[in-house]
């Protein structure tokens, strides 16, 4: 578990970030159809955080689920085994993550709100993604 | 530690073993995913389509659903007093 903990913190931490960093400015793509391979959002740039982000969510989701999936901690059962009380603060990570993600994507997808509106939405996303993601260091 | 209880912690590991071998593939395949996906991305200098990005979005929501599931489990053996704070509906559909 250490060494998936390991993985998933580097892997999810370095997606996070590798949009912002290495992604072209921004484009703006006009959304003229909800064709499946139109765009999803009309900031490519923006789009590609989101999906770093969400990558990054999926990745630390992943080792999340399998440290609760352990049997439960106790007297009689130790490691391996998740702890009840650090599996309730994951979750209550993970449920402020999902939903600034969500929130993210509903800001993204109201061009009119401007690019201060949806660097701040990802930035907020990006901020709860990255709270989940330091608390999935505490398993073992 | 004895040899009594390295064996046992030997076996339990040995039990959970293809859980976390499992939970390594799914952790592979996400990143392997999103890194493609990101990189035919920058490559095009565009963001997803609507495709990926929904594709993308319903694995996030299984796997949400599936991790707040398993803390609903966890809370019906405890006292049944301790609720989830901030855990209300969060699948929202946005």
């Amino acid at each position: 578990m250490r060494q998936l903990r390991a993985l998933s913190l580097a892997c999810a931490l370095a997606l996070a970030g590798c949009a912002t960093s290495t992604a072209p400015t921004g484009t703006a793509v006009p959304v003229v159809t909800a064709s499946p391979t139109a765009p999803a959002f009309s900031d490519a740039q923006a789009g590609q955080a989101m999906v770093a982000a969400r990558t990054g969510y999926g990745t630390a989701l992943a080792a999340a689920t399998a440290y609760g999936k352990l049997p439960t901690c106790s007297a009689t059962q130790h490691a391996p085994c998740h702890d009840a009380a650090l599996l309730r603060q994951l979750q209550k990570a993970d449920a402020v993550a999902y939903a600034a993600l969500d929130a993210a994507d509903t800001i993204l997808m109201q061009p009119a709100l401007g690019t201060g509106a949806r660097n701040s939405a990802v930035a907020a996303a990006q901020a709860a993604l990255a709270a989940f993601v330091s608390l999935t260091g505490a398993l073992k | 530690m004895s040899a009594a209880s390295v064996a046992d912690f030997a076996i339990k590991l040995v039990e959970a073993l293809p859980q976390l071998i499992t939970a390594g593939v799914d952790i592979s395949n996400h990143v392997t995913q999103g890194v493609e996906m990101l990189r035919n991305m920058q490559r095009e200098n565009r963001g997803p389509t609507r495709q990926e990005y929904e594709a993308l979005r319903a694995s996030n929501d299984r796997m949400h659903e599936e991790f707040q599931a398993l803390g609903r489990e966890d809370q019906q053996q405890d006292t049944g007093t301790d609720t989830l704070e901030g855990g209300a509906d969060t699948t929202g559909t946005g």
